[in-house]
């Protein structure tokens, strides 16, 4: 399972949105939690080092969260980051594409922290094996 | 709800009113450049996300509508169908729409809006730019049953792992869109502004002002210090650094006012949509006019405005303009009109809100008010008509019965009153029979810093809003007359009731000197004199409240502290006018 003190980082444009999956998390039990505002922000938040998840937003401005797997994917350093992508709505070819592109998960908003606990166990329970 | 999720919810309000005022502007972006990719877009995005955020926060009816625009932005990103006026109209209507229904969310107000129509319209909008007339393609109506219903995704088996096949396990909710176009550049200057917690402002706002006193106080010392030591030549550099500081601190204090400066727009942008549903409640046919939208004011009066307006309005639907048919009977056009109507005035700003319906039965108020026992039957008697209609303001009076078609909510306009001294401002109304009613509400600028005259009167100083202040006339006693047991003073073959500021405040009578200094004040259109003792000077004062003092029944807005560091009480005008004129006078 994720440990609690993991530094999780939080990617989505709109503040409203990273401020609901913070609140989330922490109700979970997780604290350490940055925000990012868009996949540039957060790419160069990853390299910095130190994170144990992602939690990004799909559709936002300058690099979505597409481009964003796409790039940590392909960074050696970060290529096995758990990445949990948070849709709209789930359209099954756009999910492919995103799975294709390597997120461990993703959940439909809106989500209750119930659900996404379940994605964080799932992804967690695999990433063990 | 507790603390963190109230904050998240104001942080909703803020981030979505951010993102609808966006939209505005990018409309017209695209009506003057043409169909662009990138602007379609980011007015697709703003929709999303708000979307996203309110499903959250359980906010239903904003994703419903947000979702039902979303779908038609899509479409135009996509180069599905193209930009007619039509739905451009549509759209527009929704961000208004989303707009009321934040304001709702903002203001803790459990109210649904009648969004139907609009989710209707959108749906027609659509099928008609599709022009395939095929509905299945086009917007799914009714949109609230498509849209992910939270507890039904919340309860939804767990998804899938990293796993192609997989995915057929994960319940999906209906319609579903592209999740957005990659590689767009932000369109968004977010370096041209900046998030600022309004406390902090406050802060500043509130540092200024002792500022200002600090700057006052000098003022006062340079004046003092120059008149010991004239020809000191250090002190001409002192006077100079002092004149310097009182410049800077002027323009500062306007730049820090300016910062919490939003136009009434903000306020007034609420109303068409309140009037077209109030009016369609009452079956009543209205046309309402905006003007003036653009003149700022400061944040809290664009906070405390909204509700006295929206009362206001809700009366002249509901009591002053007639229904259709009766305006017709009466020669009048059928479609009754409200006006309303911004603009700056020197420090004040000034709003009014006409109807063209039957105006306001004095008589009636009258008869009503004695009946309420807030007048005798004799002071209603003396009462002129312009006194009269104030009698609405009174608690207690509601203008039930008063006129036909009454909402029965049994509100009455004393709130409208009670809000608009709030902000030190006033309230006026004007009134003809047949000819419509007209409130004028007059707000200072700003709340916190107004420009004042020091007088002295039975042993205290105070300070009068230089606002309102019309003239200074040097009086003999011997020319006030008294009628009818009032002091008058005729001006310019004006008469003016004429008080003595000391009695007013419960001080006792100056000895009768040989010649008092009568102060015109103007609020409104009443005017009246205040006698003091003598003139102090102008000066610029912070208004600070003070505690545990009934601000009505004082007659004092707040307190200052003056050039020589003494505290000064501000005297409350509109609150005297009140009472002057007002049917409790005895």
């Amino acid at each position: 399972m994720l440990d609690f003190k993991a530094k999780i980082l939080v990617v989505d444009d709109f503040l409203t949105m990273r401020r609901i999956v913070r609140n989330l998390l922490k109700q979970l039990g997780y604290e350490n939690i940055t925000e990012a505002e868009d996949g540039e922000h957060a790419y160069v938040k990853l390299k910095g080092g130190g994170f144990g998840f992602v939690v990004s937003d799909w559709n936002m401005p300058n690099l979505d969260g597409l481009g964003l797997i796409r790039k940590v994917r392909s960074d050696p350093e970060l290529k096995d980051l758990p990445f949990l992508m948070v849709t709209a709505e789930a359209e099954k070819e756009k999910v492919i594409e995103a799975i294709r592109a390597g997120v461990s998960n993703y959940v439909v908003k809106p989500f209750t922290a119930e659900v996404l606990k379940e994605k964080i166990e799932k992804i967690f329970s695999k990433a063990g094996k | 709800m507790d603390a963190e999720m109230q904050e998240i919810v104001s942080d909703f309000v803020t981030e979505a009113e951010e993102s609808l005022d966006r939209i505005d502007p990018l409309f017209v972006d695209l009506e003057t450049n043409g169909e662009d990719q990138e602007i379609l877009n980011d007015i697709f995005r703003c929709l999303h996300t708000l979307k996203g955020a309110a499903g959250f926060l359980g906010f239903q009816q904003v994703v419903d509508v947000a979702h039902a625009s979303e779908s038609i932005l899509k479409k135009l990103r996509d180069g599905e169908i193209g930009l007619t006026k039509r739905l451009a109209d549509v759209i527009l209507r929704s961000v208004d729409t989303l707009r009321v229904l934040i304001g709702h969310v903002k203001h803790g107000e459990d109210v649904l809006e009648e969004t139907g129509p609009l989710l209707a319209a959108l749906a027609d909008a659509l099928a008609q730019a599709s022009g395939k007339g095929d509905p299945a393609d086009a917007l799914p109506v009714p949109v609230s049953a498509v849209v992910p219903d939270p507890p039904k995704v919340a309860s939804a088996p767990p998804g899938p792992v990293p796993a192609g096949p997989a995915i057929k396990g994960e319940q999906l909710p209906a319609p579903a869109g592209p999740e957005g176009q990659r590689g767009v550049p932000d369109r968004r200057d977010a370096l041209q502004n900046l998030r600022v917690d309004i406390e902090r402002i406050d802060k500043v706002m509130d540092l200024t002002g002792e500022v200002v006193l600090a700057r006052n106080r000098l003022l006062t010392l340079v004046n003092a210090i120059g008149s010991r030591y004239g020809d000191d030549p250090a002190l001409e550099n002192l006077s100079e650094t002092v004149s310097f500081l009182d410049l800077v601190t002027s323009d500062m204090q306007l730049s820090v006012l300016k910062m919490r400066m939003q136009p009434l727009q903000k306020v007034f942008g609420k109303f068409p949509r309140a009037v077209r549903d109030m009016a369609s409640t009452m079956g009543k046919d209205i046309e309402l006019k905006i003007s003036g939208e653009e003149t700022e004011v400061d944040r809290s009066v664009i906070e405390h405005i909204g509700d006295p307006l929206i009362h206001i309005i809700r009366n002249a639907i509901d009591h002053g303009i007639e229904p259709p048919d009766v305006r017709k009977a009466r020669g009048k056009k059928e479609r009754g009109v409200i006006s309303i109507d911004a603009s700056q005035k020197g420090t004040q700003v000034l709003i009014q809100v006409s109807d063209d319906g039957r105006g306001i039965d004095t008589d009636c108020v009258k008869r009503k008010a004695v009946e309420k026992g807030l007048v005798t039957a004799e002071d209603a008697e003396r009462m002129t008509d312009e006194a009269a209609i104030h009698l609405i303001f009174q608690p207690g009076f509601t203008t039930m019965d008063v006129a036909t078609e009454l909402s029965g909510r049994g509100v009455g306009m004393d709130v409208v009153q009670t809000s608009i001294s709030r902000l030190n401002g006033y309230v006026e109304i004007k009134t003809r029979k047949d000819g419509g009613t007209t409130f004028r509400i007059s707000i200072p600028l700003t709340l916190a810093i107004i420009q004042s005259l020091m007088v002295r009167a039975g042993g205290g100083q105070y300070a009068i809003p230089l606002a309102l202040v019309e003239e200074i006339l040097r009086v003999a006693s011997k020319e006030l007359a008294v009628t009818a047991g009032q002091k008058v003073l005729v001006i310019r073959d004006r008469v003016h009731p004429y008080f003595e500021l000391s009695e007013l405040l419960g001080k006792k009578s100056p000895p009768d000197p040989a010649f008092r200094y009568a102060v015109v004040v103007a609020v409104g259109e009443n005017r009246f004199c205040l006698g003091v003792d003598k003139l102090v000077g102008e000066e610029e004062v912070v208004i600070k409240p003070i505690e545990g003092l009934t601000m009505e029944s004082s007659h004092m807005i707040g307190a200052t502290i003056t050039g020589e560091g003494k505290v000064v009480l501000i005297l409350d005008l509109a609150s005297i006018s009140r009472n002057m004129s007002g049917p409790n006078r005895t």
